[in-house]
């Protein structure tokens, strides 16, 4: 399978080779099994130094399935991740657990991710703990360090989760992140609970981390607006699997997939002039089950451009254009590239 | 555009004076409301957009009469639905209030609807209580209402429990529900916030689709400024329990003039454009246990004097709008 993903540079920090996850639920009266979820089903991808890449879909795509097998939290049914070329399944006790420092993740809701009986600077402190990193002191050091990286003070060291705002909570989870020294951040829809102004200020925090620490990022995401300002490589995810990947600027330029137009053409501009004169593309019918999929290409039942081909065969994400790879049939040139 | 003639397009269909709601909460007494009026008009599209806690779900819920009287401390104000005016706030019975004038859609409708009754049973038995009607009937009204939100496979979902539907296909059930008994007012509280971009563009496009053929006003809430601005012709700002700025939709995301109006809309991230949403607002909104004399967003506001901190602006109409600031900002283009 051609991997699009990856631009030219060669340090290659995390990858994904043709992932799947299934999830298999018990047998009913111990006779029939019943078809398994695959909720990620033959994903490759590479996050290389310095990368932000996006991974864009709607609930039920998978996206956070994904994000977890590639911060090694479960176990691919299939395919490998590697952190540095290395299949994390098979590497041994000690380069895991570097892997699992180097690869962090923050979450979506923050209150429910931070123990609400532990002192922000215990939370945050916690992973440095377990991995019996550094003498006390250094540790204590390196939280204070990390918080005011983050922007929170001495006074927000000593309180407990339930006493701060939803931002703060959310900046206490990347302050754990990072005090781990990580080169990768998976940051699953950690914008998602918040309000549109303290979202702003997430995303330059995050914005300025990458600038001062290298991180590079794997954004799991829904939110298109805020996925423009934050990636420079997006991929979008359907049924499990990627539909299309470009560059950031190309793909909200000129989406080539059907499905990545759809999902562009519903986001809401807040601007009334432009949002009057829209072309609006509805999406026929539901998603189907990731456990009964269509044959042939997944966005069939959904596409208004589908054609008997489209039922018959899977298309592969191919290259189209620079940078770009679409999984589809007929995916659409854009007009004046 | 809209069904609704021009009389009953120059009367409000709704208007809300001076409401005022303080609620009992574990740390203290909560402003949420802290006087606010407005009107929508039969067949207009009204949008309330504010941030989490800026009180506009709590400032709809007293409108329609479903504040819990156990924790309110105190609710004041005037609602008026065509002939009728209500005066108590807080009533005893809301299953029977305000309805059938004003209906409402809530946020999260898988939530909202009962998990062990199926989907026809909830609506026949909301048919049978308002209306009389037998079980027949009521079902058969019932397929109507679903063919009305575009349900295709209508038997199917009235035989449904809630959780076997998706997110967009509950809220469409809620839809139905709600203008089953043909409100003059749909308020809509955040009805997409929970479902898929997509869903919300069938969502939305639905509730235009139900007022251009009822003509039926409606009061769309959210904190999406993208969505209000697909939706509502007439748009109120709301920060800390009060209107800061109203204005037609036109005016108001061309020119904001109320500080915190601007710095809304300058950090709504576009999919339609590069650029860097600038200056996120410092600060977070305020505690509201505490009433603060002056302007509540002047902790926050770039422009804000000494007065902005000693003294409450009201909101001053200016032409078609209005905004409650000493400093507005803007004015480059006249109304």
């Amino acid at each position: 399978m051609i991997d699009a993903t990856s631009p030219l540079s060669t340090e290659i920090l995390l990858e994904a080779d043709s992932v799947c996850v299934h999830f298999q639920a018990a047998s009913r009266f111990g006779l029939t099994r019943p078809p398994p979820v695959r909720a990620v089903d033959g994903v490759s991808l590479r996050l290389v130094a310095g990368d932000s890449l996006a991974v864009v879909g709607e609930s039920g795509c998978g996206k956070s399935t994904l994000a977890r097998a590639l911060a090694a939290l479960i176990a691919p049914t299939a395919g490998q991740v590697r952190y540095r070329r290395r299949d994390v399944a098979t590497s041994g006790c000690h380069e895991r657990r570097l892997m699992r420092r180097a690869v962090q993740m923050v979450f979506q809701n923050p209150s429910g991710a931070l123990d609400p009986r532990l002192r922000v600077e215990t939370i945050v402190r916690e992973g440095l703990d377990a991995g019996a990193i550094g003498m006390r002191a250094e540790r204590v050091a390196r939280v204070a360090h990390a918080l005011d990286m983050v922007g929170l003070g001495a006074q927000h060291a000593r309180a407990y989760p339930g006493q701060l705002s939803g931002g703060q909570q959310q900046r206490v989870g990347i302050a754990r992140a990072i005090v781990m020294a990580p080169e990768v951040l998976i940051c699953d829809e950690v914008t998602s609970a918040l309000d549109v102004s303290i979202k702003v200020q997430i995303v330059e925090l995050l914005m300025s981390l990458r600038d001062s620490l290298g991180l590079a990022y794997l954004f799991i995401s829904h939110d298109l607006g805020i996925v423009r300002q934050i990636a420079t490589r997006v991929a979008v995810m359907y049924l499990g699997q990627i539909v299309e990947t470009a560059s950031t600027a190309s793909f909200y330029r000129a989406p080539a997939h059907p499905y990545s137009v759809a999902l562009l053409s519903a986001v809401p501009i807040p601007d009334p002039a432009i949002e009057a004169t829209r072309h609006h593309i509805e999406l026929l019918g539901e998603v189907p089950s990731p456990s009964n999929m269509p044959t042939g290409c997944r966005f069939r039942t959904r596409c208004a451009q589908a054609q008997p081909r489209c039922a018959a065969e899977a298309p592969e994400l191919r290259d189209f254009g620079p940078g770009r790879a679409v999984a589809c049939h007929y995916p659409i040139s854009a007009s004046a590239d | 555009m809209t069904a609704a003639s021009d009389t009953a397009r120059d009367e409000a269909a709704l208007s809300v004076g001076d409401l005022r709601v303080r609620l009992r909460a574990r740390a203290g007494i909560v402003h949420a409301v802290n006087g606010i009026s407005f009107a929508v008009r039969a067949g207009e599209i009204v949008g309330i957009v504010g941030e989490s806690g800026s009180g506009k779900s709590v400032a709809m819920m007293a409108t329609l009469g479903l504040l819990d009287a156990q924790i309110v401390e105190q609710a004041s104000g005037l609602v008026t639905v065509g002939a009728r005016t209500w005066r108590d706030i807080v009533v005893p019975d809301p299953w029977t209030s305000r309805s059938p004038e004003l209906a409402i859609v809530f946020q999260d409708a898988i939530a909202a609807l009962n998990p062990v009754l199926t989907v026809g049973a909830q609506m026949t038995d909301a048919l049978a209580a308002r209306h009389g009607l037998a079980t027949g009937p009521a079902r058969a009204r019932a397929r109507e209402l679903l063919d009305a939100v575009r349900i295709a496979d209508a038997a199917r979902v009235l035989d449904s429990y809630p959780h076997q539907l998706s997110g967009g296909m509950c809220q469409r059930v809620m839809i139905a529900i709600a203008i089953s008994a043909e409100p003059k007012v749909l308020v809509a509280d955040e009805p997409t916030t929970a479902l898929d971009v997509t869903v919300q563009a069938q969502i939305l496009d639905l509730l235009r689709r139900i007022r251009d053929r009822t003509g039926m006003a409606i009061v769309i809430i959210s904190h999406d400024l993208g969505v209000i601005a697909r939706m509502a012709s007439q748009v109120y700002v709301m920060y800390a329990g009060r209107i800061v700025e109203s204005a037609p939709a036109g005016a108001l995301f061309a020119d904001p003039r109320h500080p915190y109006s601007r710095a809304l809309l300058q950090c709504s991230p576009r999919i339609d454009r590069d650029d860097r949403a600038s200056g996120a607002i410092p600060g977070a909104p305020p505690d509201m246990r505490r009433r603060r004399p002056g302007c509540a967003f002047a902790p926050r506001c770039t422009q804000a004097t000494a007065r902005c901190g000693a003294e409450e602006p009201a909101l001053i109409p200016a032409g078609v709008r209005s905004v409650a600031c000493w400093h507005p900002v803007g004015g480059g283009r006249h109304d």
